[in-house]
């Protein structure tokens, strides 16, 4: 999973960043405000620690998100549509609430990695080829933007992202002839 | 692990964290330092330890990366501290990564047609460092430091706005180690194959601080240095 932490404090950013890396296994990235977020591709974060004001200030990109938002400090913090996080107690109890947010947020743990899909296995098989995104939307006749999509989850299932580290995947597992 | 200073007993931070070696070995100090203090031993060598000590918690701390203090060291510097691991990279940790890796490939006969091609792969990837590398120390360096002679020290830097998100050696060297320990097949000698991993994750974490410094700090100094922006602060 991975986090984006929206506060101009660095103590609690980092304290909150430590926790998450040690305890959750979770990548977290620091924002120092919702305007440096919003510049930031937010859309591609599983979930929010953000200061209730900065939350305010972009209302209309937190509400849709608000099963993935945590509102960062105590008691003011608390608002019935967010889940909040409260930083002023022991470590243990700290844990275990954001651990609780986290399984609210439904996500628990890194996604399991699969298998390629039929349709993938056809993205990688002309990727391997030497294709062009656009050469395999009209091969494949699909869109272009659907062909993105399969090549960013082939990369997160192997684990390998240039197109000769592909091929050389594909040829050792026979999806294309040794050249 | 905590950040170095001046008083930190160098073989102390390398016995925790051996990734320093190799950084610490193209600074010209060889091993059998004893207990001296990081100061000392750059004090010994003529060293500039705020240079040596940042660089170290570069490598130990992957989250440490003070862009504002790098910058504000002579540019000089960091294009003779990355000309120094470019030739580490030539003359030791390339060698070293390909005589594990054909020892590895010769191993039963070269019958595994995997790591026949994962060894191909790499021998790419390793073109492609030298050349790079070939490249810095024939046009980019030397007309940096060209530069560097007629403009004097840049206290005013732009950042580069379009910096390269990706780096294809490094991403290659990523591709290559998820290949070896997720993908490969057949049979295989286990410790040749470790030896390669270690070397090659060496290797990779070694270019990354490379490049970070190389991106991040050396070219917006080039930028500056090429172009008349009123921004420039030059100081003759």
């Amino acid at each position: 999973m991975i986090f984006a932490i929206v506060t101009p404090s660095t103590l609690t950013a980092l304290g909150l960043q430590c926790v998450l890396n040690r305890y959750f296994d979770a990548e977290a990235e620091i924002f120092r405000s919702a305007a440096e977020l919003m510049e930031a591709r937010p859309e591609r974060f599983d979930a929010y620690f953000v200061m209730p004001d900065m939350c305010l200030g972009c209302i209309d990109f937190f509400l849709p998100r608000k099963s993935k938002t945590v509102l960062l400090g105590g008691g003011q913090a608390t608002n019935a549509m967010f889940m909040s996080l409260d930083g002023d107690v022991p470590e243990s109890d700290l844990i275990d609430a954001v651990d609780s947010c986290i399984a609210r947020i439904g996500k628990g743990g890194l996604p399991a990695r699969e298998e390629l899909t039929p349709r993938e296995t056809e993205v990688l098989r002309c990727v391997a080829r030497g294709l062009m995104n656009k050469e395999i939307a009209d091969v494949l006749c699909i869109s272009v933007n659907t062909v993105l999509t399969h090549r960013k989850n082939i990369t997160a299932k192997l684990g390998i992202k240039t197109v000769s580290g592909l091929s050389l995947y594909a040829m050792m597992n026979g999806l294309i002839e040794s050249c | 692990m905590a950040l170095l200073h001046s008083d930190t007993c160098l073989s102390d931070a390398i016995l925790h964290d051996t990734s320093l070696i190799p950084v610490v070995a193209r600074f010209g100090i060889s091993l059998g330092m004893g207990d001296k203090s990081i100061g000392a031993v750059c004090a010994e060598r003529g060293l500039d330890t705020d240079f040596f000590i940042t660089i170290l918690n570069t490598f130990i701390n992957e989250n440490y990366f003070p862009e504002k203090r790098l910058q504000s060291f002579y540019a000089g510097l960091l294009i003779d501290y990355l000309t120094k691991t470019n030739l580490y990279y030539a003359k030791f940790q390339l060698p070293n990564v390909e005589r594990h890796f054909g020892k590895l490939v010769e191993w039963g006969d070269g019958e595994n047609g995997n790591l026949v091609a994962v060894f191909k792969f790499f021998e790419g990837v390793r073109k492609e460092l030298l050349a790079r590398i070939e490249s810095d120390k024939s046009v980019w360096f030397p007309v940096l430091r060209e530069r560097l002679r007629s403009y004097g020290h840049v206290t005013e830097i732009v950042p580069v706005i379009d910096l390269p998100t990706t780096d294809t050696v490094e991403e290659k060297l990523n591709d290559l180690l998820s290949l070896i320990v997720k993908h490969l097949t057949g049979d295989y000698d286990i410790n040749l194959c470790h030896a390669v991993i270690f070397a090659l994750c060496s290797l990779r974490n070694d270019i990354q601080q490379h490049n970070r410094i190389r991106n991040r700090i050396l070219r917006p100094v080039a930028a500056a240095l090429q172009c008349d922006s009123p921004i420039i602060s030059l100081q003759p």
